[in-house]
């Protein structure tokens, strides 16, 4: 525990990293306004959603569409040529028109799609069911595929119209996780370099503390990148609900439309966690990855260029390779968690965000190996000067 | 109390080539302070790699002997060469945890590091952080390092790297100080850090010793090979690239030359007194 609080006292504790984390978050709370600015919808797009918003059923149509008619027949009774003054006490945007407008080609849509979602997934269980007669006993993959689909969708139903874009705009925002990997790399690229410059590993190697040394530094690693996650997403969450709210999230994930066809039965909020225990493990891996560079070399300076090299070649790679394949890909819930997408695992169906999952789990593990084997050696090779 | 390091041997070998660090090393020391003199390259550093621990050895032994305790890995203070620390720590905090990774506590380690810090002359200073220390005060700290828990064996490689003649006068009297019940091992190029403090010098070479005793026995074993002679400033040059010079000083236009010679090296040289020094030319040549 005293070497866990030193290895934070040498690593975290510095005005240096306070700085860069000051830095980052105003660049990241800056790019997350511009991110709500340009994905986000607009104030009264929201504000028609949080009106019409609640349980489903036809008197809501019926609602929206008395609503919408009288919105119309007050737009048309106003003069053109008559300056146009916004009143929000009287209507929801602003004027009649907008109302209007907004209540035709926003809220009637996502009405439509909440309400009429069952009728999509039931054609969809219907054509599982027709995939799994047509393909039993020929291609036991494809059966796999509908039978799995038939058994995550079966039952799917919106009983609400919700406000999302708080969590929509959180899901789609990489940049937080960004900042946060280039903090680990500040931090952690010269975890165990800075030993041998110091020349502090071999005091620690003549007592034998190699070993508790490593678990200490790692187990700052694995508190930094928690802490550091969850410290920027409350920030994201903070920028886009300072605009919409923090919104519906006791709706499943499909309520939101670019989510119809995910494979996750959790509601918004659940899918929030993930997102942040996902981002965490992304980062996880990233740190092992530097914590692993920090053992090639003692010189400090090399050891952070290398780190950024690894670490913007990894980018790179996973913007090459099968999204599912790189532990990177885990910071976008969209691209992990919109469609069912499945490998082919012996002729059966098994979902690409499991494997995702698999492959960061065990490279971490492999690095983690790698770094304790380079780290904690029971002597040096040999005398370095 | 005794450290016996019994035929240790040590090579490494890189791509093809084969090299002897250590060759059947063989020293038994007590109380006092050993220094280990050699070139660059000598094995210093191997032989005190391997004796604490940090690398292994490829065959020989070491015995300790306290009163029948024989763990000296846990009586042992180290100070690595070219040592160098956190900057954002305190001098404090920094004893505070060479105390945890050595896993000796005390009843009050605020006080015990304050105490630890007096001895080298760092109290006042144990509140500041290190990266404002000059080089001298980070070569005490090192030192104070290497006293925590009160070891029985203290080792120090190449301590006086880059200090200052005032520094390393304060590091001399800090070693020997320290020194009166414990075995302390000193190992540098440098002849002056040893030459006021070391009871038994041991010269090494190419990974063996090549001579150990009292710098009396040294000194006597280059006796009449020391001579002292002046030169014009023109002949110095060329005194120094044809023979074995160990000082020269400047006298008035005049050098007074002392050279490591086995004959009379020139007309006018006269015998003299051998120092370190003078034994460290003879054995090594220029270090």
């Amino acid at each position: 525990m005293k070497l866990f609080i030193y290895e934070l006292k040498k690593n975290i504790f510095r005005v240096s990293l306070l700085v860069l984390t000051v830095i980052l978050m105003a660049v990241n709370i800056y790019k997350a306004m511009e991110e709500r600015r340009f994905f986000g919808e607009t104030r009264a797009a929201a504000a028609m959603t949080d009106y019409f918003g609640g349980e489903l059923n036809e008197e809501k149509f019926a609602e929206l569409n008395e609503y919408r008619a009288r919105m119309e027949q007050e737009a048309n009774a106003i003069d053109g040529s008559e300056e146009i003054e916004y009143d929000y006490e009287r209507y929801i945007t602003g004027t009649a028109a907008g109302d209007a407008s907004y209540a035709e080609s926003d809220i009637k849509p996502k009405m439509e799609y909440a309400y009429l979602y069952r009728n999509t997934v039931l054609d969809y269980l219907a054509l599982a069911d027709e995939n799994i007669a047509f393909y039993d006993g020929k291609n036991s993959y494809e059966t796999s595929y509908a039978q799995l689909a038939k058994q995550l969708y079966s039952g799917r139903i919106i009983k609400s119209l919700g406000q999302y874009n708080t969590p929509r705009l959180y899901f789609d925002y990489e940049f937080s996780t960004l900042a946060v990997i280039i903090l680990v790399i500040f931090v952690f690229s010269s975890a165990f370099s800075s030993e041998r410059a110091t020349g502090t590993d071999r005091i620690i190697i003549s007592n034998k503390r190699s070993g508790s040394v490593f678990w200490a530094k790692h187990f700052t690693l694995y508190l930094f990148a928690a802490a550091a996650v969850i410290l920027f997403s409350v920030s994201d969450i903070i920028v886009f609900a300072q605009k919409y709210g923090i919104g519906t999230l006791d709706q499943p994930l499909f309520a939101i439309q670019e989510y119809q066809f995910t494979p996750l039965n959790v509601t918004v909020l659940g899918v929030m966690l993930i997102t942040l225990v996902l981002r965490i493990l992304a980062v996880l891996f990233v740190g092992e990855v530097i914590m692993v560079v920090s053992t090639v070399t003692k010189n400090i300076g090399a050891c952070i260029a290398l780190s950024f090299g690894v670490v913007g070649a990894l980018v790179l790679i996973s913007e090459f390779i099968d999204p599912y394949l790189s532990p990177i890909n885990l910071v976008n819930t969209r691209s992990m968690f919109k469609n069912l997408d499945c490998y082919d695992i012996f002729g059966t169906a098994v979902p690409c965000q499991l494997i995702t999952l698999l492959i960061a789990v065990v490279l971490i593990l492999a690095l983690h190996v790698i770094c304790y084997l380079r780290a904690v050696p029971k002597r040096l090779k040999e005398a370095d000067k | 109390m005794e450290l016996r390091l019994n035929g240790i041997t040590k090579s490494y070998t890189k791509g093809k080539k084969h090299r002897n660090a250590l060759e059947d090393f063989t020293l038994t020391m007590t109380e006092g302070v050993y220094g280990v003199l050699g070139p660059n390259g000598a094995g210093k550093s191997t032989l005190i790699n391997i004796i604490t621990g940090i690398i292994s050895r490829d065959s020989g032994s070491i015995v300790f002997d306290d009163n029948g305790n024989h763990d000296y890995l846990s009586h042992l203070g180290f100070m690595p060469q070219g040592m160098d620390f956190y900057r954002n720590f305190t001098a404090k905090d920094y004893i505070k945890y060479i105390m945890t990774l050595k896993k000796y506590k005390t009843a009050d380690d605020n006080a015990y590091a304050l105490d630890i810090l007096g001895k080298v002359n760092l109290r006042e200073d144990a509140d500041r952080k290190i990266g404002a220390y000059s080089g001298g005060m980070k070569q005490r700290l090192g030192i104070a390092q290497a006293i925590i828990g009160e070891p029985k064996v203290l080792i120090f490689d190449e301590p006086t790297a880059g200090l200052d003649a005032k520094e390393r006068i304060r590091f001399r009297n800090v070693i020997s100080s320290l020194a009166a019940d414990k075995i302390v091992i000193l190992a540098t190029h440098i002849v002056t850090d040893i030459a006021y403090i070391a009871k038994t010098v041991v010269l090494m070479d190419k990974g063996k010793i090549i001579q150990y005793g009292t710098q009396e026995e040294l000194c006597a074993d280059a006796a009449g090979k020391v001579w002292e002679c002046e030169a014009d400033s023109s002949e110095v040059m060329d005194c120094m690239n044809r023979m074995r010079v160990s000082n020269a000083v400047s006298t008035g236009g005049k050098y007074t030359l002392r050279i490591i010679s086995e004959d009379c090296p020139m007309d006018g040289a006269v015998k003299a007194e051998p120092s370190l020094e003078d034994v460290c030319i003879y054995r090594f040549g220029d270090m």
